[in-house]
């Protein structure tokens, strides 16, 4: 039995990956952890898990007003970034456009 | 025989002087020497390596070759081989023979090459230590007790261990500049779609790129005037005009060139053997009469975060192939599904499993838009500020990574490990070339720094280095194989 909580604070949103999603992430990801002792609560593998989601921590601080951001233009300085109005503004910049090519992104699977 | 550079190898299979048997023979000879300590082939078969280089020598004897002909190449394990075995370095792809070759395989077979054995790698290319594949670490050649790096590591160790001159790698995130630099070679992650992706086995297929492992830039221009080009199995495959990277180096006379170098470094802990490298680079390339200036590179501190979002993200849904029905690895059970997940339990490695679960959890229902879009926000970010630096400069310099080659299980968290690809990681987020080449040593252990470039400048990328290497030695260095 998976016994694990994973507090994760990223946008300002307290994420808990607790026993059910961990089982819900395992169902949709076709794995079984408990299988191989990887469900233990002070196993590493969780650990590693856990460090890794807490790695998103960083994007949650993306801070597009620093001072030393001379580069970008006036739409990424506000003091938060409405990513909305970015993509907005990002789609239709035909400036943007020319000089970056974005390549296709994948489709999302969305799970449940 | 081995240490002769490739451009002396070439004028001795033209001239006649040896012929492709001899010289495979050679390398054959290393490779039963040193591989069963270094272990960086997964895949090797004499008798079929000869074949090759009789059918080669056949080839040169009618004067059909191409420059190529008749050279051994070693090919990462994640790149289909009709002829040898191709795992990823997975166990649930132990045994699997793919029923056709990656484009870039077959490129290198049109050219007359030698494909000498299949290198080891990080399982499906995750890592950055070979530490993760299923067949055993493997050693990196200039200090046994230190990582090849990764994900390209067999690659990397087999150049180094004079298994071959030239190799293939794939990168991601670094998984051919982080090797190289580790293993004392050039390695060039090429513009986005320069290189066809047919046949790679997927990792995350938005960043993945093909690139070439040498001992030098010029050696890895050869290479990519076989590998490189348009190819309509790979959607994604460029449609550019190809030049002949060869001919650019040998036709292109040095230009002065504007090389800018972010003031973001300040905030990366460099080991202080990698620093004075890059110090010692840096007035190398302005000896040779280049502009080195500050620029900002702001996005830099979120290329491993937003990475870390995107890659498994791609890798969840590229993995779930993965499932004992098709191919590979089946685990016997009673019911479809619970083949399935005994499968992939029993087939993936934890570091796979790990990303698989975290790419899986940033796109749940409900949490796409706070992690998956944001991390592609945060690219897109890097594409502009890119694009504007590159209108006041040529290349961006950096040290390849921040530290020389690691030990064996060196961080136990693993984002420590993931943030050692700072610095390469930028590159693939927005598609552009980059190449690592030899900048010094600590001691034994070699250091690379790295030049990224605009889209489509891979030829002047390598023609900068190779000016370079015509006034620095780095790269005739070879390991004492300790």
């Amino acid at each position: 039995m998976i016994i694990y909580k994973l507090n994760v604070r990223v946008l300002n949103l307290t994420m808990i990956i607790d026993n059910d999603l961990l089982k819900q992430l395992c169902e949709s990801s076709q794995l079984e952890l408990d299988s191989e002792n990887e469900a233990n609560s002070s196993s590493d593998f969780l650990h590693k898990l856990e460090s890794i989601v807490h790695l998103f921590k960083i994007l949650d601080e993306t801070d597009l007003n620093d001072s030393s951001n001379n580069n970008l233009p006036s739409h990424f300085r506000d003091d938060v970034v409405n990513y909305e109005e970015l993509i907005s503004y990002l789609s239709n910049t035909k400036q943007f456009n020319s000089n970056t090519q974005m390549f296709e992104v994948p489709k999302v699977i969305e799970t449940e | 025989m081995s240490f002769y550079t490739l451009p002396e190898q070439i004028k001795l299979l033209k001239k006649k002087d040896i012929s492709s048997r001899e010289l495979t023979q050679i390398y054959i000879d290393q490779i039963n020497k040193y591989n069963q300590s270094i272990n960086a082939l997964i895949s090797f078969d004499a008798d079929k390596v000869l074949a090759q280089a009789d059918q080669a020598d056949k080839i040169i004897a009618n004067n059909e070759s191409t420059s190529l002909t008749g050279i051994p190449i070693v090919h990462k394990d994640n790149l289909c081989t009709k002829d040898f075995m191709t795992t990823a370095g997975s166990r649930i792809l132990k045994d699997f023979v793919p029923p056709y070759n990656a484009h870039v395989v077959q490129q290198t077979i049109n050219a007359g090459m030698i494909s000498i054995g299949k290198a080891s790698c990080d399982e499906f290319a995750m890592g950055s230590t070979n530490e993760t594949s299923y067949f055993g670490r493997v050693l990196n050649p200039y200090c046994f007790k230190h990582v090849p790096g990764g994900s390209s590591g067999g690659s990397g160790a087999a150049v180094a261990a004079n298994f071959a001159p030239l190799a293939t790698g794939s990168d991601t995130g670094g998984s051919v500049r982080q090797p190289a630099s580790f293993c004392n070679l050039t390695g060039l992650k090429p513009t986005y779609g320069l290189v066809s992706r047919f046949g790679l086995i997927a990792f995350a297929s938005s960043l993945d790129q093909v690139g070439p492992m040498a001992r030098s830039a010029f050696d890895c221009a050869h290479l990519m005037d076989v590998i490189s080009g348009y190819d309509p199995k790979d959607s994604t495959s460029s449609k550019h005009k190809k030049i002949s990277f060869v001919k650019t180096i040998n036709q292109m006379s040095p230009k002065k060139l504007t090389i800018g170098i972010p003031r973001q470094l300040d905030d990366i802990k460099f080991d202080s053997s990698v620093m004075k490298s890059f110090e010692n680079t840096i007035n190398t390339f302005k000896q040779l009469g280049h502009e080195i200036k500050s620029i900002n590179l702001n996005t830099l501190k979120y290329a491993v975060p937003a990475y870390y979002v995107i890659a498994p993200a791609e890798a969840a849904s590229n993995l779930s192939r993965y499932n004992g029905s098709l191919y590979g690895h089946r685990a016997e059970s009673n019911t479809l599904d619970e083949m399935y997940k005994k499968t992939r339990s029993q087939g993936f490695g934890n570091e796979v499993k790990r990303r698989i679960l975290v790419g899986n959890f940033v796109l749940s229902k409900g949490f796409q838009g706070q992690y998956y879009e944001k991390a592609l926000n945060v690219k897109t970010l890097f594409a502009h500020e890119f694009s504007n630096l590159f209108e006041d400069i040529d290349f961006i310099i950096t040290p390849t990574t921040s530290s020389k080659p690691l030990t064996f299980n060196h961080f136990s968290d693993p984002v420590k490990l993931y943030e050692t690809d700072a610095l390469t990681i930028p590159a693939n987020l927005v598609g552009l070339p980059a190449v690592s080449f030899q900048g010094g040593f600590d001691g034994d252990l070699p250091i690379g720094i790295q030049l990224i470039g605009r889209k489509y400048s891979d030829p002047e990328l390598l023609s900068a280095v190779h000016h370079f290497q015509q006034h620095t030695d780095f790269h005739l260095q070879q390991p004492k194989m300790k």
